[in-house]
């Protein structure tokens, strides 16, 4: 799949895996149950799953942090995944529409606050709030289907003047 | 006023090619009509009754002349000729065409003027005292922190798709001025014991359909604490407010629905956090930004400001009467401020001709120091006249039928465009305004009856503040009809009061003689020198329900309303 990383055209691997408990899983997409043993292809699993999968691997003695990363839902807090964000390669945040707010808070806590320094990654981004994502700290985009990829590229420098206080 | 630097004069022009091509992939199909929707909003553009309205942000109600005469302009060549200034110090034109709004937005940037964040859920327009910097009973001017706040929420990343718009007012006075009560949050600036600034910020207050009084959530805040505090507010709202129901999702029902404390407590976890971020992201005021947004609002006065201290004596009654009712006195003893009625009788509440505004324009760069303000009760203020030009000006405003002596007084109404423009309302307002203001002409009546604010909405989303009036007028539909629900006793200002419900709506027909039985019934109930106000709290509602519903339960309205 292809997507935005650090305002370039890259291909991506991550997969989202939809946990079955979301009563949005903001993508359509079969449910499916994390397996310890696949963990060779790079997902996007939920808070719940990553935890889980992790105390699975630890006893193994083996770190299972390069290929599974974290999706956060609108209404997911971080609180429970910030003592890990050095083992999170990606955290995805996903906008079901162009009117959700929550993900910037998101993003900002996990930047600003946690000062992660993985992806974050914006699932259902569009085109014309690419550059408030980008302030808040977002450095990748995964847009709706309708926008255009190469178009986007430009939307970043629209606008090249902001005001210092925000 | 604030001057703009050409970065930013670069930033708003950039901002109205953004639009443009937002404009242009909308034409061409290219962004479907829900995204477009929002990102017009963002742009102060609405779809009405019959047109698209856009809705021009004037920070807290301050003009130029130069300001003015673009409004004007603008008005001529994009719209039918007229500007309607609104109850939160902006200005809507009813008609431009989709296709001239990126035009008129780089317009209005030449002007340093823009209509961003001025609709959608964001943070709006940022209002004040439309006395700030010239009254005697301030602690402070609010204008420098207002053009900061301005500053800060100007495409504020984070804060740009909240759950539901969001309004900020600031007051630096003794007298609240600027509704501070009735603001999702209200700033009241003060100073401590040893005479520094303090904030006392409310949260939660708003009309609407559920009108609530804003609550104290920090009563010292320091400067260089503003924007670090209101940040985490704003996140707290963000995270937290209600999205499934648009009804429930202003900041009001969120501090409801936790208690005061609880949500309190919620934001000084979120400003404590913050504090551990990087130093972008906690914006901590300097003294250095906070003396150079000041440095913006000291008016350099031209000439002796004492040596014409003096008023010409003219014989003249008219003139004595709109100064006695027109003027208030100024920090300075050698200006006055000039109160400009916009409710001259007939007219709609709030709207200006264009040919009349360019002239006005000239009156303000000739004689106030180039300054004139939008008040939140729909009319304009000229802040700085000299003393000695008091009837020159006067001369000039009546001529343009600006000097209506009515300020404060019952014809001095606040109206929303009601049912002819807007395509949310229930009721009409604008005929019932004139009605009100033919029937109410008498002006030894008017001043009989004293200061009174009446307030009408069209529907239950207030914009005319109905609740807050004395007497508040709301607009409802029963069946395709227009009926109005009468309040009694709101107030926007220290003493911030929802007014209370009278009893069953009355008819259109009806309304004014409503109007003409509360005002008898406050002549009767009132004792010594009594305002409308004084009287209503003293006597509360029911000798005004006894005598208002006494009559209009024989008649056939009262029992059909009744009935619906």
């Amino acid at each position: 799949m292809q997507i935005i990383k650090n305002r370039q055209i890259i291909d991506s691997p991550w997969q989202l895996e939809p946990d079955q408990l979301d009563s949005e899983p903001g993508l359509d997409q079969p449910h499916q149950t994390p397996s310890v043993e696949d963990e060779s292809r790079p997902r996007l699993v939920s808070v719940r799953h990553w935890l889980e999968l992790r105390n699975a691997i630890k006893g193994r003695g083996q770190g299972h942090g390069d290929h599974v990363g974290i999706y956060l839902n609108a209404d997911d807090p971080i609180s429970s995944i910030v003592k890990h964000l050095d083992s999170i390669p990606v955290i995805a945040i996903i906008f079901g529409s162009i009117t959700e707010g929550r993900g910037y808070s998101q993003a900002v806590e996990l930047r600003q606050q946690h000062h992660y320094q993985g992806e974050i990654r914006a699932i259902g981004a569009t085109v014309d709030n690419l550059s408030l994502m980008e302030r808040c700290g977002i450095n990748a985009f995964q847009l709706t289907a309708d926008d255009d990829l190469e178009q986007a590229l430009s939307f970043f420098t629209e606008i090249d003047t902001v005001y210092p206080y925000n | 006023m604030y001057q703009y630097s050409d970065q930013e004069r670069q930033f708003l022009h950039q901002r109205a090619s953004q639009f443009q091509g937002q404009v242009t992939r909308f034409n061409a199909g290219a962004l479907d009509s829900d995204r477009f929707t929002q990102l017009r909003l963002r742009n102060g553009l609405y779809e009405q009754r019959h047109a698209h309205m856009l809705r021009v942000a004037i920070p807290y109600g301050q003009l130029n002349s130069a300001q003015l005469a673009k409004l004007a302009h603008i008005a001529r060549k994009y719209d039918r000729g007229y500007g309607h200034f609104t109850t939160r110090q902006n200005i809507q034109y009813n008609w431009p065409k989709l296709n001239d709004v990126p035009a008129i937005l780089h317009e209005l940037a030449e002007v340093d003027m823009h209509a961003i964040q001025t609709s959608g859920s964001c943070i709006r327009n940022i209002t004040s005292d439309h006395l700030a910097g010239v009254s005697s009973d301030e602690y402070e001017d609010p204008r420098p922190w207002c053009e900061l706040l301005r500053q800060w929420s100007t495409l504020h990343p984070e804060f740009n798709w909240l759950p539901r718009k969001f309004k900020f007012a600031v007051t630096g006075a003794k007298n609240d001025r600027a509704a501070v009560q009735f603001h999702d949050i209200g700033i009241r600036i003060v100073k401590n014991s040893d005479n520094e600034v303090r904030f006392k910020i409310y949260v939660g207050g708003g009309m609407g359909r559920t009108p609530v009084i804003g609550k104290l959530i920090h009563d010292d805040l320091p400067t260089s604490e503003l924007l670090s505090y209101l940040q985490a507010i704003m996140r707290v709202y963000n995270k937290y407010g209600r999205r499934d129901n648009k009804y429930k999702a202003r900041i009001k029902i969120l501090v409801n629905a936790l208690g005061i404390e609880k949500f309190s407590e919620k934001v000084n976890q979120a400003w404590a956090a913050s504090k551990k971020g990087t130093p972008a992201l906690t914006p901590e005021l300097t003294n250095r930004q906070i003396n150079h947004a000041k440095s913006f609002f000291t008016k350099k006065l031209g000439g002796d400001r004492n040596a014409d201290n003096t008023l010409i004596p003219v014989a003249n009654p008219a003139f004595m009467n709109w100064r006695k009712h027109n003027n208030t006195e100024h920090a300075l003893a050698s200006y006055v401020v000039v109160h400009v009625s916009l409710k001259a009788q007939g007219e709609a509440p709030g709207d200006l001709d264009a040919d009349i505004m360019e002239q006005l324009a000239h009156i303000t760069r000739d004689y106030s120091e180039d300054e004139i303000r939008v008040t939140h009760e729909q009319n304009l203020v000229l802040p700085y006249v000299k003393r000695s030009d008091l009837f020159t000006v006067w001369h000039k405003l009546n001529e343009l039928k600006l000097a209506t002596p009515n300020i404060g007084k019952l014809t001095d109404m606040i109206a929303c465009p009601g049912l002819d423009f807007c395509s949310l309302a229930n009721a009409g307002t604008l005929s019932l305004a004139k009605e009100i203001s033919d029937r109410m002409a008498d002006f030894d009546r008017l001043y009989q009856i004293g200061d009174i604010k009446l307030k009408m909405s069209g529907c239950m989303n207030a914009c005319g503040h109905h609740h807050a009036g004395h007497i508040g007028i709301l607009g409802v539909d029963k069946k395709g009809e227009e009926w109005y629900q009468l309040t009694l006793g709101g107030s926007a200002e220290n003493d911030a009061r929802i007014g209370q419900r009278l009893g069953p709506s009355v008819a259109k027909t009806a309304l004014v003689d409503a109007i003409e039985n509360i005002i008898e019934t406050y002549l009767k109930q009132r004792q010594a020198d009594e305002s409308f106000l004084e009287t209503v709290i003293r006597t509360g509602v029911s000798p005004f329900q006894e005598n208002l519903y006494a009559n209009h339960k024989k008649s056939p309205d009262y029992r059909q309303s009744v009935a619906a």
